[in-house]
């Protein structure tokens, strides 16, 4: 793990040395000691602050829209996938760009770990298991259960190859098997009862719009949700226009999704919100025939057709 | 639920079929229920589900839309797009709870004033049956 932090320093240093970036956004240190949070660094002597980030990574694709280019940014396979979803929507240009992309084992959720945040005082993976050393003496816990939602959903841990520099060390989580049980589970509920989970976790949702803003799908300068005029979304927060919202956001980025799970991390009162995601892209696989909808592509999914698509209305 | 209740139909209806369609049911004096509230769209590609979303909110029962029949759209694929859109968005919307036959997608042409007519007075009674709509709703 840190050889492969080594070689990133150094790469992320030569690229501002041989002058290919003027800015590079990568992961340093957080608040908690084993913590990480992004950073945007503006020259090479700053390259000693770059973490790999092993707990709570947030990504980082989202932040090249508003960087000076050409931009730097180091990725793990979900953001490189990011990556790639802005490059197709025309907001970022690849040639703009300078990706460094390295292997990632999975990262740590801590709010999956059975213990307060403020006695954790480092995180170390050893093999299978992560160890979260306390003032207390060391506990073990198996690398699986602690994982991030997304990270068990991940396409491959290796490190993506459309990048200028790969940093690989071998380590990278296998593919995970794509399973939908969640989504069955929900579509096996009553209708009523289906109604009646969603009422309750909309009715959470405080209209931050974090998850939008999170999301690499969802890069529009002007938003339909912000819009005074139409009022697509009015700013009551009831129940119907929480629908709306959440209907709204969840279409718009239906085909376009790359399942990186950013808007469910990011999303201060927990909703699911890759349950709503997810059922897009399975909809869309099983339609229309795709192979995994979360790989970004030239033509989109609702921005083409076929003669022989399902014909289920009359 | 009173007696006289009588369901609230939006219908989406394209300008080149489906209008068209409606409007002959009309010119040929074929009654049909009048809980149908139709808006002209240039084609059912114009249509966006969340429009149908909006419908539910403002107090629609039902929602249908209607369009050329694949092939025959006027402007050659619109109705093709709409499709697929559709496709995903009734899934999803029976995913969130909403019944989905209370939203409708029918190919509906110009010549086809007796299938508009069947298709509206189907859709009522069904809804009819069904009771209003509660879910998504602003008003009550």
């Amino acid at each position: 793990m840190n050889d492969l932090r080594e070689q990133l320093k150094e790469a992320v240093a030569s690229a501002f040395s041989q002058g290919r970036v003027r800015s590079f956004v990568c992961l340093e240190r957080g608040f908690y000691p084993f913590a990480t949070m992004p950073a945007i660094l503006h020259s090479g002597s700053d390259a000693d602050r770059v973490e790999i980030g092993l707990a709570d990574a947030p990504l980082l694709a989202k932040y090249l829209l508003d960087m000076p280019k050409p931009a730097g940014i180091v990725v793990r396979s979900c953001d490189a996938l990011g990556v790639s979803r802005l490059i197709r929507d025309r907001r970022v240009k690849r040639e703009d760009l300078y990706i460094i992309s390295i292997s990632c084992p999975g990262v740590v959720d801590t709010a999956k770990i059975p213990m307060s945040m403020h006695r954790i005082t480092a995180l170390e993976k050893a093999g299978d298991a992560l160890i979260v050393h306390t003032a207390l003496g060391p506990t073990e816990l198996p690398w699986s259960s602690v994982l991030l939602d997304r990270c068990l959903a991940c396409v491959s841990g290796a490190a993506s190859t459309d990048a200028d520099v790969v940093l690989d060390d071998g380590r990278g989580k296998p593919p995970a098997p794509v399973d939908y049980s969640e989504i069955d589970e929900v579509e096996h509920m009553a209708p009523d009862e289906r109604y009646a989970m969603w009422e309750k976790e909309f009715a959470k949702c405080i209209r931050c719009f974090a998850c939008r803003n999170a999301c690499p799908a969802c890069s529009c300068r002007k938003c339909s949700l912000d819009l005074p005029e139409p009022e697509w979304l009015s700013r009551a927060v009831i129940l119907p226009e929480q629908f709306m919202f959440h209907f709204t956001r969840a279409y718009h980025v239906a085909g376009r999704c790359v399942g990186c799970g950013e808007c469910e991390r990011a999303c201060p009162v927990g909703l699911p919100l890759m349950k709503l995601n997810r059922k897009f892209t399975r909809d869309i696989e099983t339609l229309f025939g795709v192979d995994d909808a979360r790989i970004p592509r030239d033509v989109e999914v609702l921005g083409t057709f076929l003669p022989d698509d399902p014909e289920e209305f009359c | 639920m009173s007696l006289d209740w009588q369901p609230k139909i939006v219908g989406f209806t394209c300008n080149w079929c489906s209008y068209a369609g409606a409007d002959l049911a009309g010119t040929s004096r074929m009654s049909y229920p009048a809980s149908v509230r139709i808006i002209r769209v240039p084609c059912s590609g114009r249509i966006n589900p969340v429009f149908v979303i909006r419908a539910f909110q403002r107090g629609a029962d039902g929602v249908l839309v209607a369009g050329c029949h694949p092939g025959d759209c006027h402007y050659s694929t619109g109705n093709m797009y709409a499709r697929r859109r559709f496709l995903i968005a009734r899934r999803f919307m029976e995913y969130l709870g909403m019944d989905p036959a209370r939203l409708e997608i029918h190919w509906i042409s110009a010549s086809e004033g007796q299938k508009f007519q069947e298709v509206i007075k189907n859709m009522t009674d069904r809804i009819h049956a069904m009771g209003p709509n509660r879910k998504m709703r602003e008003i009550l």
